[in-house]
């Protein structure tokens, strides 16, 4: 307790302080993660062509969020989407839902602009714009395929319940935000 | 795409090194290059193994073409937003993987050479030996770079998950290329 604050203020200007924002930045929120990670969860759940359909489609929609959000352009009820989002895909990944591929593509898509949204209009603006756009997109990248291999599991019965009960998880943490719990 | 200011892609070119290695450093300092090049690799990867190398020879032509062009001129280079909005096409040609027909893949290598040997022109007021030296050095490492992107990508297994590896890797190149484009419109 006696020890003096450390000095963890950093710049964000430069290309490697623009690539470790942009890479942080998804990650600093478990309504972004839970997401995020349950897009890969419901794709492996769902199988191919979804299991790596969703993972094309979000990046490139939550692209065109955050540049909406970049531009400063408002969109309604960002934040309790975003929540939403935590709660209808973690659903999904715990009912086992399957719906047919292009409802679960606008499913995703639609909760995809809004997290890129968020993200669009925090930004930093020291950030180096493309080191920052490399890290933030590789962030949520490896988000979905963290779901993916985690989804994998439901190879085994086990797995399928270990999976199931990550779904329910998410739901929980989605219906945390919305209700202002966490 | 004139009226988007520009971003801050100008890089230093590396002092104390020879003209020559400086001149293939050059292309692969700016970032909005490598998105190109990265994109047109493994668009051309994509393609039939067997044409491989005669859209690579059309990149490099246009490679030449352009630094030819552009070195003696005392102009800007290419406007970063062109070259982010070329790299987020090439990423969608990429992403989609639908079966395009060859010339979509070499109007695209040949976008490509053009604007990046344009953007990677020696510097004004290099003159004699030096500018032959730097635009050979940017020439190889252009060609060499996309070269072994695409040999590699077009060596990639067959199987399934691979190749929709790649698609994500093309989508990542769009949603960058958007978010730059939004940065670019803020400035």
């Amino acid at each position: 307790m006696l020890v003096p604050a450390a000095a963890w203020a950093h710049t964000e200007a430069g290309g490697i302080g623009g690539f470790i924002s942009g890479f942080r930045h998804p990650l600093t929120g478990l309504d972004h993660i839970a997401a995020m990670v349950a897009v890969g969860l419901w794709g492996a759940t769902l199988g191919a062509p979804a299991m790596w359909l969703l993972p094309v489609i979000f990046p490139m929609v939550m692209a065109l969020g955050g540049a909406i959000g970049v531009l400063g352009v408002p969109l309604p009820a960002v934040e309790t989407c975003i929540a939403l989002s935590g709660v209808m895909l973690g659903l999904a990944v715990a009912l086992a839902a399957r719906p047919p591929l292009w409802v679960a593509a606008a499913m995703v898509a639609f909760f995809a602009i809004f997290h890129g949204h968020a993200h669009g209009t925090e930004l930093p603006h020291a950030a180096n714009p493309l080191t920052y756009a490399v890290g933030f997109v590789l962030a949520t990248g490896l988000l979905h395929l963290s779901g993916i291999a985690l989804g994998l599991l439901t190879r085994w019965g086990w797995g399928r319940l270990t999976v199931r009960a990550g779904g329910g998880v998410i739901t929980g943490i989605g219906f945390g935000y919305l209700f202002g719990y966490l | 795409m004139r009226a988007l200011p520009d971003l801050p892609l100008a890089h230093a070119v590396v002092q104390g090194m020879d003209e020559l290695f400086a001149g293939a450093l050059h292309p692969l300092l700016t970032p909005a290059h490598l998105l190109v090049l990265t994109g047109l690799g493994l668009l051309l990867g994509q393609g039939e193994r067997g044409r491989l190398m005669r859209a690579v020879g059309i990149f490099s032509l246009a490679a030449a073409a352009g630094l030819a062009a552009a070195c003696n001129r005392d102009g800007a280079g290419v406007p970063p937003p062109t070259l982010i909005g070329l790299g987020l096409a090439i990423g969608a040609l990429v992403s989609l993987a639908l079966p395009w027909p060859e010339w979509v893949r070499w109007s695209a290598a040949a976008a490509a050479g053009l604007a990046l040997g344009w953007d990677s022109a020696p510097d004004a007021g290099t003159g004699g030996l030096a500018l032959v030296k730097m635009a050979l050095g940017a020439w190889l490492s252009l060609t060499l770079a996309v070269l072994n992107v695409a040999h590699y990508s077009a060596r990639l297994p067959a199987y399934r998950w691979v190749q929709t590896g790649v698609r994500v890797v093309g989508s990542w190149i769009v949603a960058i290329g958007i978010l730059m484009l939004a940065f670019a419109l803020r400035r």
